[in-house]
């Protein structure tokens, strides 16, 4: 059998369908930051954390922001904190190092999380799950 | 015939003068042939040219002719001057074989040349003719020599051997005076002691002449000192007119128009050319020249102008003017240029054997060139066929070399090269386009049948692209030199010829399509094996989830946690800094405002203070209390305003802080000023009197002073009145005593009861009733008693029954009496009169006359006029009986108690209404068709008051009002019989005799009288009094004059209408009528 690039498509469409996708994202996010161990915070947590911490010193920084448009304000943070793959967070680390001895490179890990051959594997599986529970009803398929 | 001869004997014989014959006999211009017009026109022109700009030797020539004789010599050397200048712009060859010409010509050129010299003036140019046409004709004159006349006159000349008698003896004056100048001398205006003087000075040819302008310096540095313009080069005289006086042939007035050498003339219409040179004039003929050879147009044209009634001058100068203006930049006509000539000489011929040889010229390089061009192509094809290749060319090619300079190839701009991409491509050139004016989407539209890949506007020229080059090959060869496109500058279809560009390079690269390549190798990825699929997918996935990842922590990790520690509660540090902060600041404010209220407290004492000074000037003034408080306020409000420059309004304080409490105090201190002010105020209101004319104000001030603290004394005041009233209405004995004898509010105290009559009568003797009436209750008995002194016995001495019966006696007559007068007024209206009453027995007194004032008293009808009786039966009414003075009473009873309706609605609700009614009636007649006497009616009738007539206390009957009238109100119409003058006074006389005295005519005009004596209403009974209550106006209604009655004052119910018969008074008194109306002005009589 021969498939192409529409097929494709739509297999992904059907894997997203079966609440695989949103799986994936949640795990990722919900796993445990330190995979060496005695870190049980899970990864979204620990995000949380340094995104409050960030915004605490810049707020103490600028106290303003605090009596400013609350909305406006967190809408230009967000994006200060987002912006050149969440460099400011992991500069936020590094100068706050006293706590933290590990880096918080949020880019990397997510590389490192999306690269894990195991990931890779279980989509797989699943794909071909999805694959022959689509082959067995074609009708569905049109 | 005279003219003639006097022109064969000059009077000036220096024509004569063999020397001078010869030289005119050498210039060509005198000897021309006149054969050909052509040829002499452009020499007349010429020659006039010349003489115009060579002006001072003309003048000098002129100047000498006196001494022509003398100084022959110079003037030779000016005619040379001349000669050789009309020699260089006649171009032509002499002709000297007509000899006969000769002396015309000759004739003409002398008036040409020297007007003056001609005697005979006059018809010198019908004459020339005639002298030609006689010379032909007669044997040649013979000068008579041998007569006196002449022998006297030619003493100096032989006319026949042609030299002077004295030739031997003369000599030249050169060589014999020595004193004269040999070069001549040259008068000169010269200023010489402030005068102008004429000097006569040396001339010195060779020295060479100069402008003066610049000798003396009067052009500097390219800059003239004086205002006159300098003329560098000579300028034209105005063009002398021609007319029957000049000489030579007339002025040109033929232009030729040529296309100039660097245009090509193809598809001109000659109709074009002429409209265009229309506009300078009329043109009489228009001449197109074709090629003899071809017979194809050589555009070469000829056009003769014509003025209006054949002036030739007219014509001449549209001529003129058509070469001047095309003179410089030469004439576009529908784009092409051509060149425009006045025609003279052999000027068009030249021009047209020009073109022709032209022609010649072109077809031979043409034909020369075709055969070139075809044996290139046949070498091509030769060629071609040997290589085989696959593109073919027809014959377009060809088509440029024909059309366009051969050889010449196109190229594709640098610029176009990676649009074009090597593509076959059709051009039109730029100038081609910009001549026409043509647009981009002229071609595509016409193009539109192919299939043209693009179309470019490029400064070179338009640029249509083919994809294929079969495509651009079948277009060219379709289109070329076939397809029209409107111009829009020419308003003509042009055919447009295309260049067909061929791609230099058989591989086309493709620049300009980088991604569709790119997409076309990606769209048929096709996964091979099931794996593979999966495996692309999966990878899909990944990248998905990265995205899908990092939006997530985006939106919804990072945005929310962000927004959540931006809140006050996390930062409690910040918060405390910042209020304390705001605390203090707010502190500041407050310390501040409560020093500015310092400051202002101080101010507003200080006003008080002033106004306290003031207060009695307030209290004269008596103004309003509380304008005064507003305006102490707004005062104040001022200085507040003044004072707190830089502090916010007070209102806005007490709104933003709660905590600063300094300010009520002085709020409060404030008002109690205030009110203290009052206090003042109102202890000057009370001294005063006007206290009811500020009873409001007072009231506000009141309900002002109430928020106020109630120690002032006078609210004191005020308590105490209140305690005043409440004492009073706590004390019951006042509502006790009975209403009469309750205290009343006026001035003099009155007594309990009514005053009796005998109280009003005081001459009356009281009768017992009276006395008994009198005595009204207990105080009265008592004051009575201690009056009489009823306790003393001796007071009845004299009782019994006479007493009683005497008592009782008086009292039944006074009753009676009483019961009497009663009746009287009743009947009458008055009390009997005491004249009336009688002393003795009627029959006693006898005869006597009664005064009809007296009369009154028992006559109904003599009643007072102004208290109508009642005579008048209404059947509907109750009471009809009843006497008038319960009538009256009942009705001024009825009257308040329910009001009449129609006195309610007004008049003019009355005249709507009734308007209203009468159209309807109208619109009833106009229905019914028929001119009905029942429905014609009039405002007048509508608006009648209720009347009714009766016995009048004037005159036999009288007119009566039921109702009540309003003054100037309309009460009736007086109707009768319309008649004109003379019928009324015929009428009057008839009335007279038959016995009937009353008269019913009534006058409206001059003319008409309106008799009511036996048709008419019953405003005819209304009679004349001297105090009239209507009057009688003369309206006009519809046209015609009418006599309505209104009301002069308001009228009571059954009173009697009366108004002024205004008669013209009599002088007779025996018929002079009285009058009877009894009113008090009463003049006695009617007229």
């Amino acid at each position: 059998m021969v498939y192409n690039e529409e097929d494709s498509k739509k297999l992904f469409d059907r894997y997203k369908k079966e609440g695989h996708f949103d799986k994936l994202k949640r795990d990722i996010l919900s796993s445990p930051w330190d995979d060496t161990g005695e870190g049980n915070e899970s990864f979204e947590q620990m995000l949380r954390e340094r995104v409050a911490i960030t915004v605490k010193k810049m707020v103490n920084e600028d106290e303003e922001l605090i009596f400013k448009n609350r909305g406006l304000t967190s809408a230009l943070i967000e994006s200060q904190l987002v912006k050149d793959s969440y460099s400011k967070l992991n500069d936020k680390n590094d100068k706050n190092n006293g706590d933290d001895a590990k880096k918080f490179e949020l880019d990397a890990y997510i590389r490192s999380k999306l690269q894990d051959p195991k990931l890779l594997e279980m989509i797989k599986s699943q794909l071909q799950e999805t694959v022959s529970s689509n082959e067995e009803e074609p009708n569905g398929q049109t | 015939m005279s003219g003639y001869y006097r022109r064969t004997h000059p009077s000036s014989g220096s024509y004569r003068h063999p020397q001078e014959q010869s030289q005119y006999s050498r210039s060509g211009q005198y000897q021309q042939s006149t054969d050909h017009p052509y040829q002499q026109y452009p020499n007349q022109y010429n020659q006039r040219r010349h003489h115009n700009h060579n002006e001072s030797p003309r003048r000098r020539y002129s100047d000498d002719r006196p001494h022509s004789l003398n100084n022959g010599n110079s003037r030779h050397s000016y005619y040379g001057t001349n000669n050789s200048h009309s020699d260089a712009y006649s171009n032509n060859k002499p002709d000297v074989s007509n000899q006969k010409g000769l002396s015309q010509s000759r004739y003409s050129s002398t008036g040409a040349h020297t007007p003056s010299a001609s005697t005979s003036a006059s018809a010198q140019k019908p004459l020339l003719a005639q002298s030609a046409l006689l010379l032909q004709q007669r044997p040649p004159s013979v000068l008579k020599y041998n007569t006196v006349t002449s022998r006297s006159k030619f003493h100096y000349f032989d006319p026949i051997k042609g030299e002077f008698s004295n030739k031997d003896k003369m000599v030249s004056w050169k060589t014999t005076d020595k004193e004269f100048s040999e070069t001549g001398y040259y008068v000169v205006k010269e200023l010489q002691d402030g005068q102008f003087k004429f000097k006569v000075k040396h001339r010195h040819p060779e020295i060479k002449a100069s402008d003066p302008r610049r000798e003396n310096g009067t052009i500097l540095n390219g800059k003239m000192a004086s205002h006159r313009k300098c003329r560098k080069s000579l300028v034209l005289l105005p063009r002398i007119s021609y007319d029957r006086y000049s000489l030579g042939p007339p002025p040109p007035c033929e232009i030729v128009v040529y296309p100039a050498q660097d245009s090509t003339t193809t598809g001109i219409q000659d109709v074009s050319i002429k409209n265009y040179f229309k506009k300078y004039g009329e043109i009489s003929h228009f001449e197109a020249f074709n090629d003899p050879n071809s017979a194809l147009p050589l555009h070469v044209y000829l056009i003769k102008y014509t003025g209006s009634d054949g002036k030739i001058n007219d014509a001449a100068k549209s001529a003129f003017n058509a070469v001047r203006k095309h003179e410089s930049s030469g004439c576009f006509i529908m784009g092409f240029r051509f060149e425009v000539i006045l025609n003279k000489n052999s000027i068009l011929s030249n021009i047209i054997s020009k073109f022709v040889e032209m022609n010649a010229k072109n077809l031979q390089i043409l034909q020369e060139s075709l055969k070139k061009a075809k044996e290139k192509e046949a070498e091509k094809e030769k060629v071609k066929e040997a290589q085989s290749k696959d593109i073919n060319l027809p014959k377009e090619p060809k088509m440029d070399t024909l059309s366009h300079s051969p050889g010449h190839e196109k190229k594709i701009p640098y610029d176009l090269l990676g649009v074009v991409n090597n593509r076959p491509v059709l051009h039109v050139s730029k100038i081609f386009i910009a001549k026409h004016r043509f647009c981009i989407e002229d071609f595509k539209y016409k193009l539109r049948g192919y299939r043209c890949a693009r179309f470019i506007d490029h400064p070179t020229g338009i640029y249509i692209v083919f994809n294929d080059i079969a495509h651009a090959q079948t277009c060219s060869n379709a289109e070329s030199g076939k397809l029209t496109i409107a111009s829009r500058s020419r308003r003509i279809p042009i055919q447009i010829k295309f260049h067909l560009i061929l791609p230099r390079f058989q591989n086309r690269t493709r620049f300009n399509k980088p991604d569709s390549s790119s997409i076309s190798a990606h769209a048929p990825v096709k996964y091979k094996s099931k794996e593979e699929f999966i495996e692309a997918t999966a990878k899909q996935i990944l990248k998905d989830l990265e995205k899908a990842l990092h939006v997530d922590i985006k939106k919804r990790l990072v945005g929310p946690t962000v927004f959540d520690t931006l809140d006050h509660a996390n930062f409690p540090e910040l918060l405390a800094k910042r209020e304390l902060r705001e605390r203090e600041k707010k502190q500041e404010i407050a310390s501040k405002i409560a020093e500015n209220e310092l400051k202002r407290k101080e101010e507003t004492q200080k006003d008080f203070d002033l106004f306290g000074l003031y207060g009695s000037y307030a209290k004269s003034n008596k103004r309003s209390l509380k304008r005064r408080s507003s305006l102490t306020m707004g005062h104040t409000s001022l200085k507040r305003k003044k004072l707190s420059k830089g502090i916010k309004p007070m209102a806005h304080l007490l709104n933003e802080e709660t905590d600063s409490k300094e300010a009520t105090p002085f709020n409060d201190n404030g008002i109690s000023n205030l009110s203290k002010e009052h206090e003042e105020e109102d202890e000057n209101m009370t001294s005063s009197s006007s206290f009811s004319e500020e009873e409001e104000e007072e009231v506000a001030d009141k309900k002002f002073k109430s928020e106020s603290e109630p120690t002032t004394p006078e609210s004191d005041h005020l308590q105490g009145v209140k305690s005043l009233l409440s004492d009073q209405n706590g004390s019951d004995f006042i509502l006790d005593i009975p209403s009469m004898y309750k205290p009343t509010a006026t001035e003099i105290p009155e007594p309990v009861y009514p005053p009796e009559e005998y109280d009003l009568k005081y001459s009356q003797a009281l009768s017992p009733l009276d006395l008994q009436n009198a005595i009204k209750d207990e105080e009265d008995m008592l004051i009575l008693k201690q009056l009489l002194g009823a306790n003393t016995p001796n007071a009845i001495s004299e009782t019994g029954a006479v007493l009683e019966y005497k008592t009782w006696k008086s009292r039944r007559q006074l009753l009676e009496e009483k019961r009497a007068s009663n009746w009287q007024i009743e009947l009458n209206g008055t009390s009997f009169d005491n004249e009336l009453q009688p002393t003795n027995s009627f029959k006693a007194e006898g005869f006597r006359k009664i005064a009809d004032k007296l009369k009154v008293n028992y006559l109904p009808h003599r009643r007072k006029i102004h208290q109508p009786l009642n005579t008048v039966n209404i059947h509907n009414e109750k009471n009809e009986y009843t006497p008038e003075l319960s009538l009256r009473e009942e009705s001024s009873n009825k009257e308040p108690s329910d009001p009449v309706p129609q006195e309610v609605s007004s008049s003019r609700d009355n005249r709507a209404s009734n308007r209203r009614f009468q159209q309807n009636i109208e619109a009833q007649k106009a229905a019914i068709g028929t001119e009905s006497e029942l429905l014609s009616l009039n405002q007048l009738n509508k608006r009648k008051k209720p009347v009714m007539f009766a016995r009048s206390a004037i005159h036999n009957w009288g007119l009566y009002a039921l109702d009540s009238i309003a003054a100037k109100e309309m009460i009736i119409e007086y109707v009768g019989e319309r008649i004109r003058q003379p019928v009324a006074e015929m009428r009057e006389r008839r009335y007279l005799m038959n016995g009937i005295g009353s008269s019913y005519l009534f006058r409206v005009d001059e003319s008409t009288v309106i008799d009511a004596t036996k048709k008419g209403g019953i405003a005819r009974f209304i009679n004349h009094c001297c105090d009239p209550n209507c009057t009688a106006k003369i309206i006009k209604v519809g046209g015609r004059r009418r006599i309505v009655i209104y009301a002069l004052r308001d009228i009571g119910a059954n009173e009697e209408l009366t108004y002024d018969y205004k008669f013209e008074r009599e002088q007779d008194d025996e018929e002079r009528l009285p009058c009877l109306c009894g009113a008090s002005n009463c003049k006695g009589f009617l007229n």
